[in-house]
């Protein structure tokens, strides 16, 4: 048996390949292709035609500067990018020097991006400044690109302990968070197209503060908030670095960052107060928005909390007598489901193992 | 606290391997789960069980470690209990003896 193994294996000089049967892939008549976007209008054809007539004749996104000015809605465009450009040079991201000798400056690129509601009218025109970080170099103008986000399951033991300690849980986004993120190496980037300052034609600018698209942004966002936050009290948990969490006599905060996202769980709400004050405090006055109030989730789980269900797919749970009790997952299941909305995570699909799967994206 | 686990033997009909898994529950809800195909071929469902319930415990053990930092949660803190369907699986983590047969899946936790 042995021997024939063996022969077996000398005697094949191709490569594995996977056993699986390939099929073709069968494309519909009606295939839309992934570029466009779908929305569902209810209504018969010439009410919507009526309605919402720019959902059929809408430009693309302007892939350049100039396509940009070029195109119908450039006002709005304009006004992107001069809103961009503000936030920047506010910001001190950059100060303008000669090139030293022997070093490159990177590209730069304004990324211009509609804004949809769900009903396929245009929200917001948002442009973007962007570094071409994919012509940096490794050791030369980055040396470590490691950013640390929370794990899934430590946000949703946090959910759990609100249910049970009746927290007040606020959610929170930090605008153009990676622009306050300061950097350690010296980059140079060129000026960006439309807003080069003239007599300075040949001068490049020195980046002071991370840009969207460098390969550390990340990293000094996080780095940057890490210190702050720890200089005011918290403390990291052991096992999840993206947990903070505080606590003094009067109340107890616990923050959960992912990556510009942050939930904020208190035990009362001066604790949130006093820490939203803090944080607005340290990041130059424009770094955070608008929160999201999310208590209405939390009255659910209360309801939840005295409710007996018993539910129709917990066999693979019933392996003890315990599990009559309380066990509503599905309503749990969509409260998460809910804050995780607000909670606008990247493209979050989870399976509940057995039997549901939501998705959601951003 | 409690957490959940179980295994099916011989799952990958081509590889004979076996599929573990568990759940962890909070105060009502799912808060972590896991079903994984494991990476060594167990002999018997006694030992592919063993293998989901080693795994269940270092998930409990992360766990554990993590609301040890959140004060809330009342110290000194209660064990996880960790359920299995197994009687075997159960009698062989309590006995302490090493047979010889059993090095693959030495590593366990005396949660239960």
């Amino acid at each position: 048996m042995k021997n024939v193994k063996n022969l077996e294996v000398i005697g094949s000089s191709e490569p594995r390949r996977s056993q699986r049967v390939r099929k073709e892939k069968h494309i519909d008549t009606d295939f839309i292709s992934t570029d466009s976007i779908v929305f569902l209008v209810e209504g018969d054809r010439n009410t919507i035609l009526k309605k919402t007539p720019m959902i059929l004749n809408i430009e693309d996104d302007p892939k350049t500067f100039g396509q940009a000015m070029f195109s119908r809605d450039v006002a709005f465009w304009k006004e992107a990018v001069n809103d961009e450009m503000d936030s920047i040079l506010s910001n001190n991201t950059w100060i303008l020097v000669d090139l030293p000798p022997g070093s490159k400056p990177i590209g730069c690129k304004l990324v211009f991006k509609r804004k949809y509601n769900t009903d396929g009218s245009i929200q917001t025109f948002k442009a973007r400044l962007v570094a071409k970080g994919f012509t940096q170099k490794e050791g030369v103008d980055y040396f470590d690109t490691y950013s640390p986000v929370a794990r899934i399951t430590s946000i949703r033991v946090l959910f759990a302990l609100a249910s049970i300690y009746k927290l007040y849980v606020h959610q929170m986004d930090v605008k153009t968070a990676f622009l306050n993120g300061d950097l350690k190496e010296e980059v140079y980037m060129e000026q960006p197209e439309g807003f080069i300052l003239p007599e300075n034609e040949e001068k490049v600018c020195k980046l002071v503060k991370s840009l969207y698209g460098l390969k550390q942004a990340p990293k000094q966002w996080h780095e940057k908030f890490d210190k702050a936050i720890l200089l005011n009290g918290f403390h990291h948990n052991g096992v999840d670095k993206c947990m903070y969490s505080k606590f003094t006599k009067d109340f107890g905060v616990i923050i959960c960052l992912y990556v510009d996202d942050m939930l904020i769980f208190s035990t009362n709400i001066i604790g949130i107060v006093e820490t939203k004050r803090y944080l607005k405090k340290h990041s130059n006055g424009y770094a955070l928005n608008q929160s999201h109030y999310i208590e209405k989730m939390l009255d659910k789980f209360k309801h939840l909390n005295i409710k007996e269900a018993n539910t129709p797919f917990d066999s693979s749970i019933k392996l003890s007598a315990y599990c009559d009790k309380a066990v509503a997952q599905l309503e749990y299941d969509s409260a998460i489901g809910k804050s995780y909305v607000c909670y606008a995570l990247y493209k979050t699909r989870y399976s509940f193992c057995y039997m549901q799967v939501i998705k959601i994206y951003k | 606290m409690e957490g959940y686990s179980d295994a099916s033997w011989m799952t990958s009909s081509s590889d004979n391997k076996s599929t573990s898994g568990w759940i962890f529950s909070l105060g009502g809800g799912a808060i972590s789960w896991a079903s994984k195909k494991q990476t060594c071929i167990s002999h018997s469902t006694m030992e592919s069980e063993f293998i989901a319930i080693a795994a269940a415990s270092k998930e409990a053990e992360w766990l554990r470690n993590m609301l040890f930092d959140i004060k809330l949660w009342p110290q000194p803190m209660s064990a996880i209990s960790l359920y299995c369907d197994s009687e075997a699986t159960m009698s062989r983590a309590y006995i302490n003896i090493y047979n010889g047969k059993s090095r693959h899946i030495s590593i366990r936790h005396g949660y239960i």
